[in-house]
């Protein structure tokens, strides 16, 4: 039952670490030295973590609704 | 008058009036919580009876303190965009990582076990009462003094915006903060920090709005902060503290590491089912994230909404932000937000302290034979105690005490180390666990006070905790296993 032993699991996991590493990456949408502006004179870094944010969300989402269809993720619903 | 009482309007009645409907409301939730707590469980973890509203609003305000309302976005303010690095580029994890990596199993370990505590948890999984006293031992001495911390902003605040003494507003929130815990326990907790959770996402969302008005709109303030310094826009930000190094450290500190709180960590205990979970977790990280963001950004646009604040005036840029786009009574609402976040930090130390006394040293240590019900009545007691304490401390205002505490609050992330070989490894040994949390402690205050070179340019809690991985790695390679039995409740029969 965890990121080692359920396959499910294990794959959203990876996804999940994926999106974490990748914002350490210094590109330069998450971490500029140099002041890039985007809308309205906001600092590009500041757009990217929004982006990345918003999609790593709309993924927790979607890992919420797959589990909730698995059968071992209704273990204490009724109690 | 000091600098910051020159620039801020002091409302005492508003403040007064507000604060006082405030913690009637408070009291109410608390006399509710206090009826449906009636028994140890109940006391502790809601008998594992939490819903997702209360357990993700719980978990988000619990995790923002006073410091997030002003030291954060006074340090955006000195730094500039690069100072939301703080929290905001992590953020979205800060949840998902404790739910995936040990979530799960903690609410089945809750519901199977009975565990209350995190040292519930690490006594039963490496067999020793000596590791549960060590964390209900270093819990407490950390925690205590950080409930002290939070009483101090509540007390300048007041006297601030009141011109009443100090410890006016220490002793205030200290008690009222007491009371709802000591009778409802953690429901009373969970409950008033929905309240508080909601206040604080107000005061964060209306504050942003109001320092990008004052300031000209988005375009003429960004415009404005170029013209100031281009530092203000980019990292490392103005003084070069948030270069790469931080950046990372910044995002893995405030993920992955709340594992290791003891507040955070006893919420997965009190929660209902998985689905509570994963709303929990979908809640409190919207909450988290937009909080975190408007309200660090709004310290940012204040260099142009509210320019040359100086010294400790830097503190109080939420407040005055406030001040300026509002009436006294809103405003007085709204800064009571701030006061919200530190209490509903408080609160939960303080249930989790309790259960590091009554639970982890009391009941499983000192008298064996005492009953879930001595102990749920002696929990009542300790809480108060423990809340004088803290007030006691606010009061006193020890500050190389404070100083050494709050840096050693962060040592509480070393425990992340046993929680998750313990979790995750069957090879992991009483003694591993032991001796690399010891070490590794030792470790995190050298580099802290005096070998910061050894941090590689990282938090220190990074490093001591790699450090600490490995060496309960190689320790428990040469000391004795696990019992078959305990290997079985934590691996065998998890397995669904």
């Amino acid at each position: 039952m965890d990121v080692l032993s359920n396959a499910f699991e294990k794959r959203w996991f990876y996804i999940f670490m994926f999106m974490y590493f990748i914002i350490m990456v210094p590109f330069p949408f998450f971490f500029s030295t140099t002041y890039i502006p985007s809308i309205q004179g906001i600092p590009l870094f500041v757009v990217g973590w929004t982006v990345h944010t918003v999609i790593t969300l709309a993924l927790i989402l979607l890992f919420a609704w797959q589990a909730l269809q698995r059968e071992e993720y209704h273990e204490f619903d009724d109690q | 008058m000091d600098a910051v009482s020159q620039l801020i309007s002091p409302a005492p009645i508003p403040f007064y009036s507000v604060l006082a409907v405030y913690f009637v409301i408070l009291g109410i939730i608390g006399y509710y919580a206090t009826k449906a707590t009636k028994n140890l469980k109940d006391f502790f973890v809601m008998s594992g009876k939490a819903g997702a509203i209360v357990s993700g609003l719980a978990y988000f305000s619990t995790q923002y303190s006073m410091s997030t309302f002003m030291g954060c976005p006074a340090t955006c303010y000195k730094v500039g965009f690069a100072g939301l690095t703080i929290s905001v580029p992590g953020l979205v994890f800060s949840m998902i990582i404790p739910a995936l990596l040990v979530g799960r199993k903690l609410v089945k370990m809750g519901h199977n076990y009975g565990f209350l505590t995190m040292a519930d948890y690490l006594g039963d999984r490496y067999e020793s009462n000596g590791i549960r006293s060590l964390h209900a031992l270093m819990m407490v001495i950390f925690l205590v003094p950080m409930m002290g911390a939070q009483t101090i902003g509540a007390g300048i605040i007041l006297r601030t915006f009141t011109g009443a003494p100090e410890w006016v507003g220490i002793v205030a929130m200290g008690v009222i903060v007491i009371l709802y815990c000591m009778a409802g326990g953690i429901r009373g907790a969970m409950l008033t920090d929905v309240l508080q959770g909601g206040l604080m996402l107000v005061t964060a969302v209306v504050t942003f709005i109001i320092s990008v008005r004052i300031g000209g709109g988005f375009e003429a303030i960004n415009a404005k902060l170029l013209e100031m310094s281009p530092d203000l826009l980019s990292h490392p930000g103005l003084g070069g503290s948030y270069g790469w190094g931080n950046y990372v450290s910044m995002i893995v500190l405030w993920s992955f590491f709340t594992i290791g709180q003891p507040t955070l960590f006893t919420k997965f205990f009190a929660m209902k089912n998985y689905r509570v979970m994963f709303k929990a977790v979908i809640l409190g990280t919207v909450g988290m994230w937009l909080a975190a963001t408007l309200i660090e950004w709004s310290g940012v646009n204040a260099l142009v909404s509210i320019p040359g604040l100086a010294g400790k005036q830097i503190d109080f840029v939420v407040p005055l932000i406030l001040q300026q786009g509002l009436g006294p009574v809103v405003s007085a609402l709204l800064i009571s937000g701030i006061m919200a976040a530190g209490m509903s930090t408080i609160d939960s130390l303080l249930i989790v302290s309790t259960g590091g006394i009554t639970r982890d040293i009391y009941q499983n240590i000192l008298k064996k034979d005492a009953t879930d019900q001595d102990v749920f009545k002696l929990s009542r007691v300790v809480t108060v105690i423990i809340g004088i304490v803290a007030i006691l401390f606010g009061i006193s205002r020890p500050a190389t005490i404070f100083k050494l505490i709050l840096f050693a609050f962060g040592g509480l992330g070393i425990w992340v180390a046993p929680v998750i070989l313990g979790m995750y490894w069957k090879g992991a040994t009483k003694m591993g666990a032991m001796l690399s949390v010891i070490l590794g402690e030792i470790l995190f205050v050298l580099i802290t006070l005096k070998y910061h070179s050894w941090a590689l340019g990282f938090n220190p809690l990074i490093v001591s905790w790699t450090i600490t991985m490995i060496l309960m790695v190689v320790i428990s390679k040469i000391t004795p296993a696990p019992s078959q039995a305990v290997l079985k409740r934590h691996f065998e029969d998890l397995r669904s």
